[in-house]
């Protein structure tokens, strides 16, 4: 074969490598960038979160007196989907704080305090009533055969082994375990699905009874908590 | 031509440079005595670090580890890169993602840690359509140009003396030329990068958000404390006396006046003969005589105190209760 031929051949053999190369490139740069997954996030997506919902405060409870709901909405103001959402109940004072003590009464009066109905409401899903469910944080908590109280709910996120890590931003009452979260499989939500698209709002509403039993020293006492959601991406996210 | 040649070249060994010496210490971190090197992959730490940066990061002991640090972190399978805003005890740090509001909800600690990032490489750009067409489409473009070219060369018409000239100029006529093999080492780099998140592990995203919402509950009284004072406060059990006197002040918004006089009991037991309210105080008298038959009954002697309730309700049904200690005496 003359050269001029070879050169030709070899010309268009590097033109066809050449072509094939850059259009994988520009595939997966294509792929790339508009892809937002567990694992990568390469575009300029972010994660918000806003709770819509007020302080709600119940006053001159009697015992016996059922009261509610405690409703909190929080609206996914981000661009990015929320594939798992937890929550922390921590009882604080007033102001929104860990209480230092254990015997402060705001934290004996949640003794008192039960929680008659636990609904969410996740996007798609519809409202989902979690106490008396099979995966009921009642039957989590405690086998399910007496009232669950603000206290035990608070108490099933106790952390003793680790007192450094005790004292957290997330409260007096730390949770460690992912057992209240919702999204990809876990709770109501199926596999593969976020628990809180982007643009999407994720209700919560509790209904709670002063219990009959409390004592006449619970008079004139108050207590407060308080319910931190963390939105994540991963479920070792998850605190 | 040749300087022409050369400023090119020069241009495209830079540029392959600036691509091909980063990509080598990525793959192997300990030119730099680093031990790792991940692919940011995820925004959640910009404007520092762009999905797509290198990171290359080397291990540290926890105690040269400040705040301000960036460090890559284990977490579960995964590996995150965020920036240290406490320290806790030495050995527990909490980060935060430069671009989330809040820090990462859990704490890491020093065993997850792989290392601090010690250098990186702004590959992200490589992602912009201004990179990408300057490491993919551009040089993919330029080999595939210039190789038409040369077939247009080699197939064009000609009469003899050009052919003669053309095949004399292009005796020594390579293939691939020096800036040929710049540009595919250009193209060969910067295709592997940009596929790079599909093919190696990296940093991955780390995107978090925490909100609070909060609830405040009070109990009211359902048994009214009130201040109550029973006289005589030192009680004879042979006292002839007609009466127990007891006065009863409220310290709530509830009024004194809706006491229902006839409600008021002494210890539970003993009904009051005698009540009225007289301004902001509850006065009831009992009956002595019932008072230290009581008192006999339950046991106290000589120099006991007893202390008594006195209680009672309001006409909307809610209780009252007070107490008072007397001495009996005998």
């Amino acid at each position: 074969m003359k050269k001029g031929n070879i050169t030709i051949l070899a010309s268009i053999f590097i033109m066809t490598i050449m072509a094939a190369g850059a259009s994988v490139g520009t595939q997966a740069w294509f792929s790339t960038t508009n892809e937002t997954t567990g694992t990568y996030t390469m575009n300029a997506a972010t994660m918000s979160m806003t709770v819509t919902s007020g302080t709600i405060s119940f006053d001159n409870l009697v015992p016996g007196e059922a009261f509610g709901p405690v409703a909190i909405a929080i609206e996914n103001t981000g661009s990015m989907d929320i594939n798992y959402l937890g929550g922390d109940l921590i009882i604080t004072d007033a102001n929104g704080n860990p209480y230092s003590s254990d015997t402060a009464s705001g934290v004996l009066l949640t003794n008192y305090i039960e929680i008659t109905s636990w609904k969410e409401y996740i996007p798609n899903y519809g409202w989902q009533e979690s106490i008396g469910a099979p995966q009921s944080y009642e039957t989590l908590v405690k086998d399910g055969s007496a009232p669950l109280t603000l206290m035990e709910l608070a108490k099933s996120h106790w952390v003793s082994s680790e007192p450094s890590v005790k004292k957290d931003q997330f409260g007096y009452w730390v949770k460690t375990t992912t057992d209240w979260c919702t999204g990809d499989g876990y709770d109501i939500v199926p596999e593969g699905q976020p628990a809180l698209a982007a643009s999407g709002t994720y209700q919560m509403k509790l209904s709670f009874k002063l219990s009959d039993d409390t004592p006449n020293s619970m008079q004139g006492k108050s207590c407060s908590f308080k319910i931190v959601f963390t939105g994540v991406q991963q479920n070792s996210q998850l605190p | 031509m040749k300087i022409q040649s050369l400023i090119k070249n020069t241009a495209l060994v830079v540029i392959c440079l600036l691509l091909v010496i980063p990509t080598l210490i990525y793959g192997f971190p300990f030119l730099m005595g680093a031990g790792s090197s991940y692919t940011v992959m995820s925004g959640s730490m910009s404007p520092a670090l762009y999905p797509g940066d290198l990171v290359i990061v080397k291990e540290t002991e926890s105690t040269d580890i400040n705040i301000g640090d960036i460090l890559t972190v284990r977490s579960g399978e995964l590996a995150f890169t965020h920036r240290v805003v406490e320290k806790r005890e030495g050995t527990l740090f909490r980060l935060k993602g430069d671009a989330n509001e809040d820090p990462d909800p859990t704490l890491v600690e020093a065993s997850q840690i792989i290392g601090k990032v010690i250098i990186t490489f702004p590959f992200s750009h490589l992602y912009t359509p201004y990179g990408f067409a300057s490491v993919v489409l551009a040089p993919a473009a330029l080999i595939i140009g210039k190789q038409m070219y040369t077939i247009h060369q080699f197939t064009k018409r000609r009469n003899k003396r050009d052919t003669l000239r053309f095949r004399r100029k292009n005796r020594r006529f390579t293939m691939l030329g020096t800036s040929t093999l710049l540009l595919a080492l250009i193209f060969m780099v910067g295709t592997t990068r940009i596929m790079a998140p599909h093919l190696f592990s990296g940093s991955s995203s780390y995107f978090s958000d925490t909100e609070t919402g909060r609830s405040f509950f009070s109990t009211g009284y359902w048994i009214i404390p009130a201040v109550v004072d029973i006289k005589p406060d030192t009680l004879n059990l042979k006292s002839q006396g007609q009466y127990v006197t007891v006065n009863a002040t409220i310290e709530t918004e509830y009024d004194e006046n809706d006491i229902i006089t006839e409600s008021v009991v002494l210890d539970g037991v003993i009904h009051a003969e005698w009540g009225e309210v007289d301004g902001t105080r509850l006065m009831v008298k009992f009956d002595r005589t019932e008072v230290i038959a009581y008192l006999i009954e339950e046991g106290y002697g000589d120099g006991d105190e007893v202390t008594l309730t006195v209680s009672g309700k309001f006409t909307d049904g809610v209780k009252f209760s007070g107490e008072d200690t007397i001495t009996v005496i005998n």
